[in-house]
């Protein structure tokens, strides 16, 4: 049983991080969660660090459609 | 061919041991009496599970294994990783019901030994009960150095430092050189044990390995600048007590 392959393409400010392997993941609801849980890892570490994460990720699936795209976002006050 | 397994599992403890402790030869010659039941078991097999109340502990002969607790939900954390000489339930001699699981990774050789037989080679060896001592003491120094990375590294640090820690650990028993080492291990086992989600973690080693810090091929990695990666993961070897006189 293959299992169906997703991509997570990290954009930053500046640049845009393609993922050409990608990753099995059983449905893309798991796939969708993985990018949650990394984004919000992501931004642990940045704050952690004394940084502010600037950024998104982008699910796609093996069609290349985007099916989720997490932001970090900060409101300017 | 039984017999050889045997005397090779005796080898495997008393390198191990012979690692972190020092030991006189009445101490290997009783090491080497030792009764090994030799089995080869599966990869991702449980061997000892929670609640179980096991007579025999399990060397790890070939292979690699995980202590893991899952959560309700069925979150895996993997505890620890054991690399071959290693005793990973060791504690079940005095601690009499498992209160974690003991898994295969890969497919591994396990050699399993009756406590009553090391009950009485530790009873009657005290520098053979030290080293076991020791072993246990240094097991708690790996859970500490994990729980700190855990709580307070990034992700990169984490996985820098784990590569770095399996290199030093592999190298004491003879399973590294030049860098080289295999860890056949899932990406999803090194999730959980990072306590990171899977694609940070396919994230993670890509940019380590763009960054020249080290190579992967399969199961077999390579440290190519262990300055870097070292650095990276704030790797300092002192918890692991790889000096038996100190």
């Amino acid at each position: 049983m293959t299992m169906p392959r997703f991509f997570f393409q990290f954009q930053h400010p500046d640049r845009i991080e393609p993922d050409s392997l990608g990753l099995e993941f059983p449905d893309a609801r798991t796939a969708i969660n993985e990018a949650r849980r990394t984004a919000a890892e992501m931004m642990r570490d940045a704050a952690m660090a004394g940084r502010k994460l600037d950024g998104a990720i982008e699910v796609l699936d093996s069609e290349g459609v985007v099916i989720l795209r997490v932001r970090s976002i900060e409101d300017p006050i | 061919m039984h017999e050889r397994t045997v005397q090779f599992g005796h080898e495997r403890l008393i390198t191990k041991l012979q690692s972190i402790a020092e030991l006189r030869d009445a101490d290997l010659a009783a090491l080497r009496t030792l009764p090994i039941n030799v089995k080869s078991v599966p990869a991702n097999t449980e061997i000892v599970t929670e609640g179980d109340r096991p007579t025999e502990c399990c060397l790890l002969l070939e292979g690699l294994v995980c202590r893991s607790r899952t959560t309700l939900e069925g979150r895996r954390q993997i505890l620890s990783f054991h690399t071959p000489g290693d005793i990973p339930d060791l504690q079940s001699l005095h601690l009499h019901v498992m209160d974690h699981t003991v898994a295969t990774l890969p497919s591994c050789t396990l050699g399993f030994i009756l406590h009553s037989k090391l009950r009485a080679v530790t009873r009657d060896y005290p520098n053979i009960a030290a080293a076991m001592w020791r072993d246990t003491l240094i097991d708690a120094a790996i859970f500490r150095e994990w729980m700190l990375g855990l709580g307070r590294r990034s992700a990169e640090q984490r996985m820098a430092h784990l590569l770095c820690e399996m290199a030093r650990r592999l190298e004491a028993v003879g399973l590294q050189q030049d860098g080289i080492y295999e860890l056949a291990v899932t990406q999803i086992d090194l999730a959980d044990a990072l306590g990171l989600s899977n694609v940070h973690v396919n994230r993670v080693l890509q940019k380590l390995r763009t960054e020249g810090l080290l190579r992967l091929d399969r199961s077999t990695v390579s440290i190519l600048d262990w300055e870097g990666l070292s650095r990276l993961g704030e790797f300092e070897a002192l918890y692991l007590h790889q000096n038996p006189s100190v």
